[in-house]
C-alpha cells in the first residue's frame, strides 16, 4: 500500500492530456453543455418522471409506492404504507443520496430503520415535510415525498462494503456505456457510498464486469480498509444486463451524456435507482483510466452506426476496458 | 453540429475582441484627449484669483466685463463656481467669452474677485489662430503721426530688406526709445500700453497685422502681478509673439493668455480709478479631485458625458465600489474554473472582501468569524427544532441581524470605530452561507465544512487584498470603459477546458500510468 499523504506535485497538463484524462472545464463545456439539452434535465432531476419513464422503456426499477406532495397529505402516509412489509421515502428532486430515509419493518406504529434503530410516527412526519419544504431540493424548491419498495439487496458485495449499499455507476454517452465503477461505503464515508466522503471507487471493466483497479480519496487500495476483502476477487453479478440497462435508460431521454446508478436486487435482478446528467469525474481515477479518449472514439463514429442498444454494447465491450 | 459551434465560437471571438478594442480606444481617448492621468500620483493646479478694484460713483451701479481665456494649449482652465459668485459668463457678439458683474454703489473702494482654476495639460495641444481679417482698417492718421511713423520705419529698416520678423523686433526697439510726447502723437494710451499700441500703429502702415496679447504667469504665490503684455504679429501666414522691452521673440512657459482676439482685458463702467491684479497659487490635489475639476472644466466645453466625474459625490462614492466589482468577479470566476477551489456560494466572497473594504481587514474577520461562529450555534440548535426551510433561514436572518446590531452598538461603546461599520456585510448572504454550513456539516462532516469555509475565506481576503489596492482603485473607476475589457475576458473564459490547477494534482496518479 502507498503512503495516503503525499507532498502537492503537480503534473503538467500535457501529460494529463496525453493520458485521456477529462478535466470539470471540458466535461461541462465539451459534454454537458453540448450533449444535454437543459429542457431534459427534468428526466433525470425528477425522480417519479424518470421512474414513469422507466416503466414505460421497460427499465427495470424499485416498485413505486406512491408519492406526496402537499402538506395536508402527510399525515395520511400511513394507509400508502399499511400494505408495504418496507419502504424508502426520497425527495423528488434530491441529489447525492440527500433526504433518504429507509425502512426496514413497521408495525404501523413504530419503523424499523436498516441499523435496527427504531423511530415513531413523528420522526416520518417530519421528515416529509422537510422533503417537501425543499430541504433536499435543488436550489431549495419545493418539493414532493416519493415512496418506494426497499430493493432487497443482494448479498453479493457485503464482503466489500461497510454499511451501505453499494451502486454500479456507468457513464453512457450517446447510448455508449463507456466507463462504468462500483462504489463501496467505508466507515470513513459513514457507511455511505459518496467518494468524496472516502467511499471506495472500483472501477470494472466494461467488456467483462471484472474490477479493474480501486481508489479511496485518489489513492490506490488493493483491500477494503474495514472488511479486509481483496477487491480483486470481487465479481459483479448479471454484468450484461447492467449493460443492457444503461444502454435502455439512453433510450428513453435525449441526454447525451450522463450516468445511471444500477443496484441489484436479490430476485428482480439490477434496477435503474437514478439517472444523473451531471455525473462526477472520480470514475476515472476509480478505473485508473482516463474518459476522455473513451469519449472522442464515440464522437468519432458516424452518425446511426449502431442502431440497437445491443450493437452500441457490442462496440463498448469490443473497445472499452 | 460542430459547424454552428464553431460559428459560435467566431461570433464570441468577434464579440470579445470588439469589447476590448472599445474599452481601449476610450481609454486612449480619455488620456490622449482629456488628459486623464494614469498615474493615481497626486498633482496639482492653479487658483488665480483676477481682482478689480475701483471707486463707485454716486446713485450709480458699476458694471464690468473681462475677458475670460479661449483656449490655451498648455492648460484646462474654467472658472471656480465658489470663488466667482458675483459673475455671470456671457459670449460677445463675435464670440468671445467674458464674465460680466453688476456692482452696486458704496462709499468705500471695492474690489471684486473672478477665481479660474487652471490645470497644465499633459500634451500640448498646436493652436491654429485663423489670419487676420483683410477689412481691418485703422482710423486715418493725422499728417504728424504720418511722417512720425515714416521717420520710425526709416531708422528701424534703412535699407528696407529685413523680413517682417526682423523689422517687428526693430519697430518695437525704436518705438521704445520714443520720448513721451511722440508716442502720444501716435497712442491716446498711456504707460506700457502706448507703447504697444504706437508700434501696432506703425506696423500696420507696412501691412503688418499686430494686436497685443495679454495674460498672467502661473507662478506659486505670486501676488498682485499685473497682466503682463506681448505684441502679437502676423509674420510668414502665423502668429509670433514678441517680448515690447526686448524686440525678441518670446514663447513664454507657464503664461495663461486672457486677452488675444478680444478689445480689453476688462472693461468698467460707472466707475473710477480701475485697477486689475492676479493672484496665483498652486493647490495640490489628488489625480482623482484632479480629473473632476478637469471633467468639470472641460464640462463648461459640452464634453462632460465623457466621464462619471461630472456626477454628484456621493454617487461617485456608489461608482467607486461599482467599478471594482467586475475585477472581483473575474478573480472569482479564475479561482473557480481555472485554480479549480470550492467556496461556499459562487459570489459570497467577493461580497464579503466589499464588506472588508468598508471595515478594514482584521476587525471585519473578527465580525465575520463571531457572526459566522454564532449563526451556527443558532442554526444548530435551529435545527432541533424541526422548523420548515423558509421559516427556519428567516430566522437566521433576523438573528445575523440582531448580531450586527450589537456587534455595532458594542463597537461604538469601547470606541472602535471599524465595528460599528459591521453593517456592511451582505446579511442575506452570510444567512444562507450559515445555512449552507450547517447542511455541509450534516451531510458531508465537519472536515468538508471548515475546508470550504477556509477556501471562502482565503478568497475573500485575496479578493479584497486586489481590492483594496488604491492604484486599481483609482485606475478602474477612472477608465471604468477597461469592465468592458473584463467583461470580454470573463466571457472568454467560459470557454476554456483546459484543465483546473487543483486537477493537475487530483488526477496525478492517472498521468503517472
Amino acid at each position: 500500500m502507498r503512503l495516503p499523504l503525499k507532498l502537492p506535485k503537480f503534473v503538467s497538463p500535457e501529460k494529463l492530456f496525453e493520458s485521456g484524462v477529462l478535466g470539470m472545464n471540458r466535461r461541462n463545456h465539451s459534454y454537458i453543455m453540448r450533449y444535454n439539452d437543459r429542457r431534459n434535465y427534468p428526466d433525470v432531476d425528477d425522480k417519479l418522471r424518470t421512474k414513469k419513464l422507466a416503466m414505460k422503456y421497460g427499465v427495470a426499477t424499485a416498485e413505486l409506492v406512491g408519492s406526496i406532495d402537499c402538506q395536508f397529505q402527510v399525515k395520511s402516509f400511513p394507509k400508502m404504507i399499511k400494505d408495504v412489509p418496507d419502504f424508502v421515502i426520497k425527495p423528488g428532486h434530491g441529489s447525492g443520496g440527500r433526504g433518504i430515509l429507509v425502512i426496514k419493518s413497521h408495525d404501523g406504529r413504530n419503523f424499523y430503520k436498516p441499523n435496527g434503530a427504531v423511530c415513531g410516527y413523528n420522526f416520518i412526519y417530519d421528515h416529509i415535510s422537510n422533503i417537501l419544504s425543499g430541504l433536499y431540493s435543488l436550489g431549495g424548491r419545493p418539493d414532493y415525498a416519493l415512496f418506494e419498495r426497499c430493493i432487497d439487496f443482494s448479498d453479493v458485495y457485503s464482503r466489500f462494503s461497510y454499511q451501505g449499499v453499494p451502486d454500479v455507476r456507468l457513464i453512457v454517452f450517446k447510448g455508449y456505456p463507456v466507463m462504468s465503477m462500483i462504489r463501496l461505503a467505508t466507515k470513513l464515508s459513514d457507511g455511505r457510498a459518496n467518494l468524496h466522503q472516502g467511499a471506495v471507487g472500483v472501477g470494472i471493466s466494461i467488456r467483462d464486469g471484472r474490477p479493474l483497479f480501486a481508489a479511496q480519496h485518489n489513492c490506490e487500495v488493493t483491500h477494503h480498509p474495514d472488511t479486509g476483502a481483496a477487491f480483486s476477487e470481487l465479481v459483479i453479478p448479471h454484468w450484461e444486463e447492467h449493460l443492457e440497462l444503461a444502454a435502455k435508460c439512453a433510450e428513453m431521454t435525449p441526454l447525451g451524456y450522463f450516468g445511471a446508478d444500477i443496484s441489484t436486487d436479490s430476485k428482480r435482478g439490477p434496477l435503474l435507482l437514478e439517472l444523473n446528467a451531471r455525473p462526477g469525474l472520480a470514475i476515472q481515477i476509480a478505473n485508473g483510466c482516463g474518459l476522455l479518449k473513451r469519449l472522442q472514439l464515440v464522437e468519432s463514429l458516424p452518425e446511426n452506426l449502431h442502431k440497437t442498444p445491443e450493437e452500441r454494447i457490442a462496440f463498448s465491450r469490443e473497445n472499452f476496458d | 453540429m460542430s459547424e454552428d459551434h464553431r460559428q459560435h465560437r467566431k461570433t464570441l471571438y468577434w464579440l470579445v475582441s470588439s469589447l476590448c478594442v472599445i474599452a481601449v480606444a476610450i481609454t486612449f481617448a480619455k488620456v490622449k484627449y482629456l488628459d486623464f492621468s494614469l498615474s493615481d500620483k497626486a498633482s496639482f493646479y492653479y487658483q488665480a484669483d483676477a481682482s478689480i478694484s475701483f471707486d463707485t460713483e454716486k446713485d450709480q451701479n458699476a458694471h464690468i466685463t473681462l475677458s475670460l481665456p479661449e483656449r490655451s494649449p498648455l492648460y484646462y482652465f474654467g472658472s471656480d463656481p465658489s470663488g466667482s459668485k458675483l459673475f455671470k459668463v456671457f459670449r460677445t457678439d463675435d464670440g468671445l467669452a467674458r464674465a460680466e458683474a453688476e456692482i452696486k454703489p458704496e462709499k468705500n473702494r471695492q474690489t471684486v474677485s473672478y477665481r479660474f482654476k487652471i490645470i497644465p495639460r499633459a500634451y500640448e495641444e498646436v493652436l491654429n489662430l485663423p489670419a487676420p481679417s483683410e477689412n481691418e482698417h485703422s482710423a486715418p492718421l493725422s499728417d504728424e503721426a504720418k511722417a512720425l511713423v515714416a521717420s520710425i520705419l526709416e531708422k528701424a529698416d534703412p535699407e528696407s530688406k529685413l523680413s517682417p520678423q526682423e523689422l517687428v523686433s526693430a519697430v518695437l526697439i525704436e518705438v521704445g526709445s520714443l520720448s513721451p510726447a511722440d508716442k502720444k502723437v501716435l497712442s491716446q494710451k498711456s504707460g506700457s500700453d502706448a507703447a504697444i499700441d504706437a508700434a501696432i500703429t506703425v506696423l500696420g502702415d507696412r501691412g503688418i497685422s499686430a494686436r497685443v496679447v495679454r495674460g498672467i504667469y502661473l507662478n506659486d504665490k505670486s501676488r498682485n502681478q499685473q497682466a503682463a503684455q506681448f505684441l502679437d504679429a502676423y509674420c510668414n501666414g502665423s502668429w509670433k509673439m514678441f517680448k515690447p522691452s526686448t524686440g525678441a521673440i518670446d514663447n513664454p512657459k507657464d503664461f495663461l493668455v486672457l486677452q488675444r482676439t478680444g478689445k480689453s482685458l476688462f472693461e468698467i463702467s460707472g466707475a473710477s480709478n480701475s485697477s486689475i491684479r492676479f493672484s496665483v497659487t498652486k493647490v495640490p490635489a489628488g489625480a482623482a479631485s484632479l480629473n473632476r475639476i478637469r471633467a468639470d472644466v472641460i464640462g463648461e466645453q459640452r464634453l462632460s458625458e465623457f466621464s462619471v466625474f461630472s456626477l454628484p459625490a456621493s454617487e461617485q462614492n456608489m461608482l467607486k465600489r461599482l467599478a471594482l466589482l467586475p475585477l472581483a468577479i473575474l478573480f472569482i470566476v479564475i479561482t473557480r474554473n481555472i485554480v479549480g477551489i470550492q467556496t461556499m456560494g459562487t459570489f459570497m466572497p467577493v461580497l464579503i472582501a466589499m464588506a472588508f473594504l468598508e471595515m478594514s481587514l482584521v476587525p471585519g474577520l473578527i465580525c465575520f468569524s463571531i457572526i459566522l461562529a454564532a449563526g451556527l450555534s443558532i442554526r444548530a440548535w435551529l435545527s432541533k427544532l424541526n422548523l420548515l426551510m423558509v421559516p427556519r433561514i428567516s430566522a437566521v436572518v433576523v438573528v445575523v441581524i440582531l448580531l450586527m446590531q450589537l456587534i455595532s452598538i458594542l463597537g461604538n461603546i469601547f470606541d472602535l470605530p471599524d465595528f460599528m461599520s459591521v453593517t456592511f456585510f451582505p446579511l442575506i448572504i452570510i444567512a444562507w452561507t450559515i445555512e449552507r454550513a450547517s447542511t455541509t456539516w450534516e451531510e458531508d462532516g465537519a472536515r468538508n465544512t471548515i475546508n470550504q469555509l477556509a477556501a471562502s475565506l482565503a478568497t475573500a481576503v485575496v479578493s479584497y487584498l486586489v481590492l483594496s489596492n488604491s492604484y486599481l482603485q483609482y485606475f478602474l473607476y477612472t477608465f471604468s470603459e477597461l469592465n468592458l475589457a473584463i467583461l470580454g475576458v470573463i466571457l472568454l473564459l467560459g470557454t476554456y477546458t483546459g484543465y483546473r490547477l487543483t486537477e493537475l494534482f487530483r488526477f496525478k496518479s492517472l498521468a503517472d500510468k
